[in-house]
Parts: structure tokens; sequence; C-alpha cells
């Protein structure tokens, strides 16, 4: 296994069936707490963030120190810098946005809501809690109360819901600021959602302008963190592989990550970056050019080929002078749009604007995506489309789904 | 001997290239379209050459009067003051036509072909009619008038049909004639064209004949067609002068490029592509089916097809151009960006994608 040196178990849990985002921690909670852990964290598998793991956990243990009962838990709240942008992107996303409420001098949460119509609050839940056996008592609560009601409705002859699946959102989240004691942690740090492939580029890049930020370039090695996987555990030695980004040069816009075992051929002005991440054993022949992409295990680009705003998955070989394009969006320009007429005006321009998806791709972004073992062909162009594993792209393909 | 080349105006189909200098000026296959006739009137033993314009910019008497030494012919123009067809100029240079009784040609400006003049002169001094026709074979008649022939007089055209449903030939009136004086007596001097009033009274005197063209030919008068035109007229160029052509490890298929061109290393150029004075082609330079006008520059990796670059324009780094791309003068294309079927004024500098063909003004 790829994860291996990172020292720590990884155990799949399946769910019997669909659980809800919450029915599957309390159908495997004796699992969860082997080891009578004195908590746990809860990380919803399609976010990215700076992850401060650590930071949570310390927060609970000092809120633990000044509670006289047992914390219910502590909830990961996101303080975004642009409230409009934020909930407008969110809207398109058409997914939930839970809104946490809590007390200015304690952190305390008072009040939880899914999807509000007006701004109650500018702390977003983030998807990462931190719990402790107290959980599976409300869960087992919430439970109970589904069957209660699933009894009652049956009695009217109405069909009743499952009493396996639990909601976090509704049945716990909404239910916590009763019991008083939740309190959550606030962040300021970049956060995204991965809900499409075109996130899968965003992230990429997010996670690469920390690690610049962070000054990890050759020349200073130390301090260094996995942009791929999490943080190790709580107060534990790093043992994860150092990612280390390329310093700047005529051949480099950072922040750029190459695996060591690439070959590049940087004559000819070979130019890569920004926000360009490139995996093991890829060969990059002479005058490539590759920015915002990812270019993942053992592909092969050749000469004078270039790849914009692009995922190229495992084995995908690109010709000389081939180029594969996505137009992504212009995130520029929608901040600009936003500044100057607010949220509002930014919803009505998405509804308004079509061009702002891929057609066809279901809000996807301005991407283009090669599946495993692509072969596209010397000069020929892909813009803005998927291709599945396998194939072979010998003509120009623009806005398509190639099967 | 005399001959005629009907100009005409502004060349408006070849913009945004006629933005900037006018259409007889243009270089087709690094020569301006023009002195491609000139030269063949010249060949052909004509002394006397009249430019039917209805406008007379000053940088085009310049260049003329440089062919007329260089050829040893006279060049007048004849400005029609309104537009009198494709008739009417032959009436109104009248005193240059019919100054002797030599046939006179008549070359339409937007015509590319081999232009055999000399074999053409022979057949019609031959036929003894009063004017001949030069005729190419099309391969859909149905878009054109047709020349049909009589039956027993060979070459002796019976008459046209326009457009037929009905196939009824596959020659067509190629736009290149040799006419005897006399013809001009059958026009008047008002807007006329030749080829619907005067013609049909030749026929009517079974006096119009037809000369069949071997070889290429095409109206080179807008951006597609003129790279078809390039494309036949590099093929041949590789058939009457090879020596002309480019060669080297970066070639291939039929390029002509000026020697004052500079062309870096790993390109790939070719087939048909015609590179012009003092270009400059970067290393991995990949160029098809493409005239590249004179100080351009095209950067590393750029990719250009189906493009007419514009003089002194620029094409950045991993640029693609496609689609009938025509680049206006001194035009900037910036590293990395796909323009599709953009036709760009002069000047401009295109900084954003181009996906589907457009004017960028």
């Amino acid at each position: 296994m790829k994860y291996q040196r990172r020292n720590c178990s990884i155990k799949y849990l399946k769910e019997f069936k669909a659980l809800g985002t919450a029915g599957g921690l309390y159908f495997f909670r004796e699992e969860i707490m082997k080891g009578n852990p004195d908590n746990f964290l809860v990380i919803h598998g399609d976010i990215v963030c700076e992850f401060p793991l650590s930071d949570i956990i310390d927060f609970y243990e000092a809120k633990q120190e000044l509670s006289k009962q047992k914390l219910d838990g502590v909830l990961f709240g996101i303080k975004p810098t642009n409230y409009d942008l934020f909930t407008t992107m969110k809207n398109t996303e058409k997914s939930s946005l839970g809104v946490i409420v809590s007390d200015k001098t304690t952190g305390k949460v008072v009040h939880y809501v899914e999807n509000p119509e007006t701004k109650i609050s500018d702390v977003f839940n983030g998807g990462i809690y931190l719990f402790n056996d107290q959980l599976f008592k409300r869960l087992g609560n919430a439970k109970i109360s589904k069957i209660t009601q699933a009894q009652n409705s049956s009695n009217f002859g109405s069909g009743h819901d499952d009493e396996d699946i639990i909601s976090m959102e509704t049945d716990i989240l909404r239910n916590l600021p009763e019991y008083g004691n939740t309190y959550v942690y606030e962040y300021r740090g970049f956060w995204h959602a991965i809900k499409t492939p075109a996130d899968a580029l965003t992230a990429n890049k997010l996670y690469l302008e920390k690690l610049n930020k962070a000054g990890l370039s050759s020349t200073n090695p130390s301090a260094v963190s996995s942009p791929i996987s999490s943080t190790p555990l709580h107060r534990r030695q790093d043992t994860v592989d150092r990612i280390i980004l390329q310093q700047a040069s005529v051949n480099i816009v950072p922040p750029v990550f190459i695996h060591p075992t690439a070959k590049i051929d940087y004559e000819q002005g070979t130019k890569i970056g920004p926000y360009v991440s490139i995996g093991e054993n890829v060969v990059v022949g002479a005058g490539a050019r590759i920015t915002n992409s990812i270019v993942l295990d053992d592909v092969t680009i050749r000469s004078g080929a270039l790849i914009s705003n692009s995922i190229i998955s495992y084995n995908c070989t690109i010709g000389s002078w081939a180029r594969v394009e996505g137009t992504g969006i212009n995130t520029a320009s929608i901040t600009e749009i936003l500044k100057q007429a607010g949220g509002e005006k930014f919803k009505e321009l998405l509804a308004a604007h079509e061009s702002f998806k891929v057609i066809g791709i279901k809000d996807s972004g301005h991407i283009s995506i090669l599946g495993s073992g692509t072969d596209v062909s010397e000069e020929a162009y892909v813009l803005n489309s998927f291709i599945l594993p396998n194939k072979s792209i010998k003509h120009d393909v623009k806005y398509e789904i190639v099967m | 001997m005399k001959g005629l080349i009907l100009v005409g105006g502004y060349g408006t189909r070849l913009r945004p290239l006629t933005l900037s200098i006018p259409k007889p000026l243009v270089e087709f296959g690094n020569r301006p379209m023009i002195l491609h006739q000139i030269e063949a009137l010249a060949a052909a033993g004509c002394t006397d050459i009249v430019l039917a314009v209805n406008y007379k910019p000053e940088v085009m008497v310049g260049a003329l009067k440089q062919y007329e030494e260089e050829y040893g012919v006279s060049i007048t123009f004849s400005v029609e003051e309104e537009p009198l067809g494709t008739a009417g100029p032959l009436k109104l240079a009248e005193k240059v036509l019919k100054k002797d009784d030599t046939p006179i040609f008549v070359l339409n400006s937007d015509v590319i072909c081999e232009y055999p003049l000399a074999d053409l002169l022979k057949f019609h001094n031959n036929h003894g009619g009063e004017a001949t026709i030069v005729a190419t074979k099309v391969d859909e008649p149905s878009k054109y008038g047709v020349i049909v022939h009589d039956r027993d007089v060979p070459n002796l055209i019976e008459r046209f049909v326009e457009k037929p449903v009905e196939f009824v030939g596959n020659r067509i009136n190629a736009g290149i004639y040799v006419i005897n004086p006399t013809v001009i007596d059958l026009i008047e001097l008002k807007p006329t064209s030749i080829e619907q009033e005067t013609f049909p009274q030749l026929v009517e005197k079974k006096s119009l004949y037809s000369y069949d063209l071997q070889g290429y030919w095409m109206d080179v008068g807008q951006p597609k067609d003129f790279l078809s035109g390039m494309c036949l007229y590099l093929t041949a160029l590789a058939k009457n002068a090879p020596k002309k052509l480019a060669t080297g490890e970066f070639v291939n298929g039929n390029v002509l490029i000026d020697p004052t061109a500079k062309i870096g290393k790993g390109c790939k150029i070719g087939p048909n592509v015609v590179i012009g004075p003092n270009v400059v082609i970067g290393d991995g330079v990949r160029i098809q089916r493409s005239t590249i006008l004179k100080e351009s520059q095209i950067k590393d990796h750029a990719w250009v097809q189906s493009t007419i670059v514009g003089w002194k324009s620029t094409v950045g780094k991993w640029a693609r151009l496609e689609g009938v791309t025509v680049l206006g003068e001194d035009v900037t294309v910036k590293d990395e960006i796909y323009v599709n079927g953009g036709k760009v004024l002069p000047h401009k500098t295109i900084k954003g994608n181009v996906e589907t063909p457009q004017i960028i003004m």
C-alpha cells in the first residue's frame, strides 16, 4: 500500500445500506470506541482545508477543563473572508450549508440551522467534528425518536421513515445547542468541498499555495507536511514523506510539485506552473507547457504539448503539439463582480451565463479530464472535455464526453 | 500586345489584410498578387498594361512604378468614377487598348493560375473569332455559369447556362479572356457586364470560343480560397520550379521560405506553407497550410494551421491558431492563446481564447 509508511492503520467500514450522514457512526459504534479513546474526530471525506486537527483537539481539551460537565463535542466552523462569494458559490452547488451561531465570549454553540435564507451568522459548518462517547447516546435517542415517529405515522397508514437512517445535520447538530455543551472552533483558512472534478483542481491549487506560503522550497525542506494525507495523529512525530516544491526558475513558475522520479526535459523553454502537481515516473518532453493541472503517475507528455486546467490520469500519453485545455472559471473576474455588485447580482449572472458551465458536463467548471490510459495523438486538441479511460483521441474534441 | 487587369474596389472580402494595403499588393506566394499577372502579361509580350481600378491609392502607384521598370512595360491606371462592371473599364481605357490591332488580354485580379498566355494567344489567332474565354473544369458546375459548346465547330461557344440544375457540362468561365479590339465597339461607357451583356452578343455572331485551362485555377479573393489557392500554387511550383521550394529536415511537403526568414530548432513546417521576408520562427514551431507575411514572429512551440498571419504580427509561445484565422497587420496573440477562425483587425492584442469564428475589433 502506498500509504503504509504513514504509520496509521486504515480500516474500511462498509455500511450495509446507505445510512445517512450519521447512521453509519451509530452502526459502527463499537468499532469506533475500541480501545476507549477519550474522543474521536469525524471528518467528511469530500472537504479540503488546512486540517488544523491538533488545534481542534487542544481547543476541546481547554474547553473541557473549564467545563463542569462532559463536553458534547467541538464543531469545526469556517469563517469565510467573503460571505457573499461563499454563499453564492455554495448555492450554485446546490449542496446544503449549515450555519453555526455561538456565544461570542465562550464559543458555546447556541444555534444551528441548515440553509437559512437570511444571514444570521457568518460561521459555517466545515464538516469536521470532535466527539466523544456522548455522541452515541445522542444517536441512540435520535433513533428511538425516529422509531416512535414511524409507529405514530404508520397508524395513519402512510409510509414511514427508515429508522436506520440518521442525519448528522438534522438529527444531531440541530439538537446540540439544547444540551448546552458544544463549542465551535473558528477557522479562517482555505476550505473547499470537492463535489466536482473541477474542485479537485481548486484543491490542488489551495494545497500548493499553502505549501508555498510555508516556504517549502527545495532549500528549506524542514517543517513540511503532506498535501494529500491528513496531518499525523495528535502530537505524534511527523512520519510523513516530505513534499518539496520546485524553486522558481526560467522553467518553473511556483508553486509546482514534481515527484523526484519524474523526468522533465527542460530544453527549449519547457515551462511548468503555477499550480501543477506531477506524479511518479512522469516523462515531460522539451518545450512542453503545463499550467494549473494535476498529472498523475506514469504519464508521458511529449515535446511542445500544452496542458492547462486539466487532470491527466495514470498512464496517459500526450503527443507533440497536442493541447489539452480547460478554460477554467475566471475567479478573478467573479471576485470583481462581487466587489462591485454583491451576491445578488452574481447569482443573476451565474443563472444567465450558461458559459460558466460546460455543456453536457454538469457543474464541472471548464476543465478537461483524461481518464487513465488515454492516448492523445500528435497535434490533437482536447478542450473542456472528459475522456473516459483507455480511449485514443486522434481528432480535436471540444465540449464532449468521449465514452 | 496589351493587357487589362480588372482590379476593382477595396478588396473588402480579403479584410482584415486589405485594411492595411490594397488587395493587389497583398503577397501571395511571397509576391504581390498583381505581380503574378503583370509578369505573365510581360512574358506574353504585352507592353501596355491597364489597371482598372475604382480607387487609386498612392502606395499602389509607387509599387507599380517599380514594376514598370522591372518588366519593361507601361502601366496606366484607369480610374472609374463609378464601378463600371467587367466590360465598362475596357471602354474607359479604349485609348490605350485600341492603339493598335493586336488582341487584348483581360485578367481578373482575384484569379490565380498558371497563365498560359502565349499558348492562349496562339489558340485565339488560330480560330479567327473575336474573343476567347479561358475555361476551367469544376467539380460542381451547378454553382457557376457553365459553357455549352457548339456540336459541330470545336471550342465554339453555343450558349451559357447559369447555375444549371441538369448537367450540361463542367467547364466554367475562368475570368481570363483574350479579345480583339473590335469587341470594345460593342461596349457602351456605362456599368456593363462582359459576361452577361458582351459575350452573348459574340455568341450570336458565332465569334466566341473557349480555351481549356491546364493546371490549377482559383479565385483567391477571400481568406479561405487564398489558402486553397496557395496550396495549388505550391503544388505547381513543386512541378515547375522545385528549386524555389525549401528543403531541410524541418520541411514537410511543399514549403516556400524567403531566404531572409529565420527558422528555430525542432520545427516542423508544412505541408503548404509560405513564409515571408524577415519572419522569425522560434523553436519547436509547427505550421501547416498557412501564409506568414513579412516581418512577423512566431514564438516557440506555437501551432499554426490554416491561418494567414499579417505583417509584423506576433504569435505567442504555445499559441494555437486554426480554422482560417486571419491576423491583420501588427496583431499580437499572447502566449498560450487559442484562436479558431478569428479575423483580427490591425494593431489588436488577443489576450483570451477565441473558440468560435468571429471578427475581433
